[in-house]
């Protein structure tokens, strides 16, 4: 089992109902599942929270946290792989100022 | 290349200065660097520029690939979770209002995978050194939480198991093929199984979904209709080709009889019959160390071989009893535990090839 998946949905558990339902306030923004499923407002989604009742909001949690956390390693996969291609490019261009160096100091050679 | 033919310094300069690319300081000293060795040696500049035009080329193009990338594979989550998210508050805005929903979205469009198809991309995984599947059985050693099942029956995520540091295993729907869960949280997990089933109805193909209780999948042994005292063994129902079974499985260790205790040689015999008939996702790797037992493997080498290190102790009991039982003899009582160990150790059983 994803133990990241494990920890977060147990760490939701752990707070009181309150807490839970802040939590989820928090993270429906963000949430492209949701916007897609239904494009309502933040606050109709408050409205749609305090009727669920305990069980089901651990449920949404479980899957709003994990959603984030998919959502964030497409980010971070995305940032690294831009990193390595500056990199891969920098390193390029690098490689052909030390020719352009080597020739001009060593014309002959 | 010919592009270049006709540079003057000037153009060189220009040249130089545009698209020199993203760093900087490379790009002070190369403006000028390429503005010298353009006048100086011209021929090799040409080779130069032809180089740099191909690196800053290349560049911008894997760039847009990246972001693309990410951009297809959000809108992908996004797709998923709206129906994960579906399911959950169905019964919450009511089944009519979610139709409407579900039936706007794309999402329904999900393609359902071959068997054979699944099999071929996940044969050669391995988890822990343990093949992840055979021809006939595929054997996920988590038994996890129940909705991350249920994105498993929905086909969210990837086939294959993915690469990264959880080496989180999801599968989708495969048409055809029986899936043998835990029972988990009694009514809740069935409503769930339940709505699930009424969306893949209007998957392209439809697949429709048939859950049910382990005794009552393996009533395997009904009176013969020729000898009303003897019994006959009943095949194990097959789903067909546009249906997938659900059997609800004992959720730790092996099943026992209610009356006597022991592990119920019947159900174990459905689960063994079913392993052998094939095109199972097992997310029971308990039920699956007995079915090893009841082929004749020792405990160590069953449990060896659905990748469970350290047993529970109820289950290394449990495959115990079941070895003793599938020999002909009585399990012992616990204070015999360390005997049987012995026992266990000295087995001539061998591990039987069952894929």
């Amino acid at each position: 089992m994803n133990t990241r998946m494990a920890n977060s949905f147990g760490d939701d558990q752990a707070l009181s109902l309150e807490e839970k339902l802040e939590r989820a306030k928090s993270l429906i923004p963000a949430s492209g599942g949701l916007k897609r499923l239904l494009p309502i407002s933040s606050e109709k989604w408050a409205g749609v929270l305090a009727e669920l009742d305990e069980e089901k909001i651990d449920d949404l949690l479980l899957l709003l946290g994990e959603e984030a956390e998919m959502a964030g390693d497409i980010e971070k996969k995305r940032l690294a792989q831009h990193a390595e291609n500056e990199k891969k490019y920098t390193r390029r261009l690098e490689d052909l100022q030390i020719r352009m160096e080597e020739i001009s100091n060593n014309p002959d050679a | 290349m010919e592009m270049f033919e006709e540079f003057d310094a000037e153009d060189w300069k220009e040249a130089a200065m545009e698209g020199l690319g993203i760093n900087q300081a490379i790009e002070d000293v190369s403006a000028d660097l390429l503005e010298k060795f353009g006048q100086e040696h011209p021929e090799t500049m040409k080779e130069i520029l032809a180089e740099r035009f191909s690196a800053t080329k290349e560049f911008v193009s894997a760039e847009g690939k990246i972001d693309y990338q990410a951009l297809a594979e959000k809108l992908s989550l996004d797709e998923k979770f709206s129906l994960i998210f579906a399911t959950l508050f169905s019964d919450f805005f009511g089944e009519k209002v979610m139709g409407q929903i579900m039936e706007s979205t794309d999402a329904l469009k999900t393609k359902t995978i071959p068997w054979n198809v699944a099999v071929e991309q996940i044969i050669s995984a391995k988890i822990g050194g343990i093949p992840l599947a055979s021809k006939t059985n595929i054997v996920w050693q988590d038994k996890g939480n129940p909705i991350i099942k249920l994105k498993q029956l929905w086909g969210l995520g990837k086939l294959a198991m993915q690469e990264g540091e959880d080496e989180e295993r999801q599968l989708g729907v495969i048409p055809g093929s029986t899936i043998v869960l835990e029972r988990g949280n009694g009514d809740s997990y069935v409503s769930k199984l339940s709505q699930i089933r009424r969306t893949l109805k209007v998957m392209e193909p439809p697949v429709i979904l048939k859950t049910m209780q382990a005794n009552q999948f393996f009533e395997h042994e009904a009176e013969d209709p020729n000898n009303p005292e003897n019994t006959i063994s009943k095949p194990v129902p097959k789903p067909g080709s546009n249906e997938v079974f659900v059997v609800f499985a004992q959720g730790d260790g092996l099943p026992r009889n209610e009356d006597d205790g022991l592990v119920n040689m019947n159900v174990m015999q459905g689960y063994t019959n079913l392993y052998e008939q094939g095109k199972v996702q097992w997310f029971t790797p308990d039920i699956v160390a007995g079915v090893r037992v009841m082929q004749g493997a020792t405990v160590d080498n069953a449990l060896g071989a659905v990748g469970i290190d350290n047993p529970a102790p109820y289950l290394k009991q449990d495959l115990k009893d079941l070895a003793k039982l599938v020999k002909g003899e009585k399990p012992k009582s616990e204070e015999d535990t360390k005997e049987d160990d012995v026992l266990e150790d000295e087995s001539e059983l061998s591990d039987k090839a069952i894929t």
